[in-house]
């Protein structure tokens, strides 16, 4: 499957444009969703998801124009909330086969499938718990089952790793990574180590516009001698945070700081350059000081 | 589509609490019906029975006024028994009058119109099937119909006010909307599945209220005779249908029933537009409240006179069917239609046109 979204906008009845002119190509693989709050990211993930209307533009499957709020776009799909929507007093398989009924899965495949997805996210021997007395992880993971009930060719999930132990971020991982093969998977998301492994590309949002849109290493290659580090005092620290914009900082043995900074010229003369990671992608393209450096 | 409809059936049968609370009321309620006096009064009252003449009301009149003499012992048990059972009686005698009365001046008044020809025949062919002439112990009977027109209608508009306001907005303020809305069956299989749930509900709460009164009433005062008019009844002694307790019962039965479906579609329509709890109890406390409550807690003068007609079109009045079913109404559509057969129809109106809505809006319906 290909999704296009050509020039697609969308404005609020307040007003608010929270989408302009969104320009995106998605196909089987993992979609990074990166920008600041308000960025556009779940107005985005919302119109892809059914629950909101474009004002403008045109989403096309497969070369073939789509509504979004139609029935045969919505059968497609699998959208995750932020905050884990569930109802308290259903337990876990209740919940789940009540979504896969709302999702359409025949009735002879039911069980299996909430089976199969509880089994996903290791929480069959919680199967039949009431949703209320499970922690914030958990509902994550029963979020999570119900985005697999019924094989959708689209998955987009908000903040999926929110709530979430290490532990359970590394296998929620590896689920993506596994059920990305054949689909297509958009995810938003502020913890970029989590999801800079396994995608394909990586979008970037700010005030409303997709600024970026491509491969992990693409992108890092493009800042790849504006990043450096140096060891200095507290007092030069300072007059470094004035002037470039910081990313990390580490204390050292020998009381000093190390400083990770973006910049397009020397910064320090005792600086040295490093290799970019994603987090200074997002540093560099979506802080708002990243212009002025 | 039934996997769906029993789901929605669950959630709204999940709040244990909240049933409980209506199961209580409606005993409660119930338990205020029987009399313990009713053994004692239905020995007055079965020495009366017989054909309801002239002279049958003559003597239970005469006999009223001696033993609420000075001399008599007017507060002793036994007076206070024969009373109640005499003030039924004459309840019989009053519809009688009526009666007649009526017939006569509609025999005697002129009518210009083809219509007014219809109408007065009609009422004339209606009066005449109304059957007054016995006295027959009808107290249970007649206590069953005014609990299922009164009590019993405070017990359903509860049970509905207090769940389907919150069937839509239940789903938006937990953020489950996202999961239906996003899906293939999330917006109009789900909206018909929450519309049959509900009216299954609502059915299933008016059927208990008139089972669990029949019932209990068997079970406290044995075999009920359902026979005597309705002209009987508190109330609609010039109601002009010649219904027996019995017929008015399932009559009314099934017009609640209907009329209760239609106000909760109304209400789920609030619930549907509006964004959270507070806003779906507002909304649905005017809608359901007003109507219900004028003249009982609402003055009427605060109204004009019209306003008393145009409220039985509002389904949380008409649920009160002694009221329409209380006097002969009838408008003009070429031949004469009843007031109960107009507000079903109006209603039935209105409540398409607000299902057309929610179709429409369910599939357009975008979780800002």
């Amino acid at each position: 499957m290909k999704i296009e979204i050509q020039n697609t906008s969308k404005t609020y009845i307040n007003g608010k444009k929270a989408l302009i002119d969104a320009n995106i190509t998605l196909e089987p693989g993992v979609y990074a969703l990166f920008g600041e709050n308000g960025a556009g990211k779940s107005t985005l993930m919302k119109i892809l998801a059914g629950l909101l209307k474009p004002s403008s533009g045109k989403i096309l499957i497969d070369g073939q124009e789509v509504s979004p709020l139609d029935d045969a776009y919505r059968e497609k799909i699998g959208y995750l909330p932020q905050d884990t929507p569930i109802y308290e007093n259903f337990t876990a398989v209740k919940f789940l086969s009540y979504l896969a009924t709302v999702k359409g899965v025949p009735k002879q495949d039911l069980k299996k499938k909430v089976m199969s997805a509880l089994e996903a996210v290791n929480m069959t021997e919680h199967a039949n718990k009431k949703l209320k007395s499970f922690s914030g992880g958990m509902k994550r993971r029963i979020g999570i089952a119900q985005l697999l009930l019924n094989d959708p060719e689209l998955l987009i999930i908000d903040e999926p790793t929110a709530g979430l132990d290490p532990k359970e971020r590394i296998h929620f991982r590896n689920l993506i990574a596994s059920i990305a093969r054949k689909r297509i998977v958009l995810l938003s998301t502020h913890i970029v180590s989590d999801v800079g492994s396994i995608a394909r590309e990586i979008i970037l949002m700010k005030q409303g516009h997709v600024i970026k849109q491509a491969n992990p290493y693409e992108l890092l290659d493009e800042i790849a001698t504006e990043i450096w580090t140096v060891d200095v005092t507290d007092q030069e620290l300072l007059d470094l945070q004035d002037t470039y914009q910081i990313g990390s900082i580490q204390q050292t043995r020998q009381g000093k700081n190390r400083v990770r900074i973006i910049s397009k010229e020397l910064p320090h003369p005792e600086a040295v350059q490093e290799e970019p990671q994603l987090e200074d992608l997002y540093l560099y393209h979506l802080d708002e000081r990243s212009k002025s450096a | 589509m039934s996997r769906l409809i029993r789901f929605e059936l669950y959630k709204l049968c999940k709040s244990i609490t909240v049933l409980l609370f209506i199961v209580a009321l409606l005993l409660y309620l119930m338990s205020s019906v029987f009399s313990e006096d009713e053994a004692n009064v239905r020995a007055k009252y079965v020495a009366w029975e017989g054909p309801a003449t002239a002279e049958a009301f003559e003597k239970i009149e005469l006999h009223a006024t001696k033993i609420n003499d000075n001399t008599y012992n007017q507060f002793g048990p036994d007076v206070l028994y024969e009373n109640k059972a005499i003030g039924s009686i004459l309840d019989i005698q009053e519809a009688q009058l009526y009666k007649t009365q009526t017939l006569s001046v509609l025999s005697r008044e002129p009518v210009i119109t083809d219509f007014e020809k219809k109408d007065r025949t009609l009422h004339i062919k209606l009066l005449q099937h109304v059957k007054l002439d016995m006295i027959k112990y009808h107290i249970p009977a007649e206590s069953i119909a005014l609990f299922t027109t009164n009590a019993g209608v405070s017990v359903l508009l509860l049970s509905m006010f207090i769940l389907i306001p919150f069937i839509y907005s239940k789903e938006h303020v937990s953020g489950v909307n996202q999961y239906q809305l996003s899906s293939i069956n999330g917006r109009k299989r789900l909206l018909t599945a929450k519309l049959l749930s509900m009216s299954v509900f609502l059915s299933g709460v008016s059927l208990v209220i008139h089972l669990g009164i029949i019932g209990l009433s068997w079970y406290r005062f044995g075999i009920i005779d359902w026979s005597a008019p309705i002209q009987v009844i508190d109330g609609l002694s010039k109601s002009p249908y010649p219904f027996t307790i019995g017929q008015f019962i399932f009559v009314s039965f099934i017009f609640q029933t209907i009329v209760l479906i239609s106000l909760g579609i109304w209400v789920l329509a609030i619930s549907f537009f509006v964004k959270n709890h507070i806003q779906a109890i507002i909304w649905s406390g005017l809608l359901v409240g007003v109507p219900f409550l004028y003249n009982f807690v609402i003055p009427e003068t605060f109204f004009p006179e019209i306003f008393k007609e145009i409220i039985l079109f509002f389904p949380s009045r008409s649920l009160l069917t002694r009221e329409v079913f209380e006097t002969y109404q009838t408008i003009n559509i070429g031949v004469p239609l009843f007031l109960p057969v107009i507000i079903l129809l109006v209603q039935f109106l209105l409540t398409l046109i607000v299902l057309k809505v929610l179709y429409r809006a369910s599939q357009r319906r975008e979780a800002v």
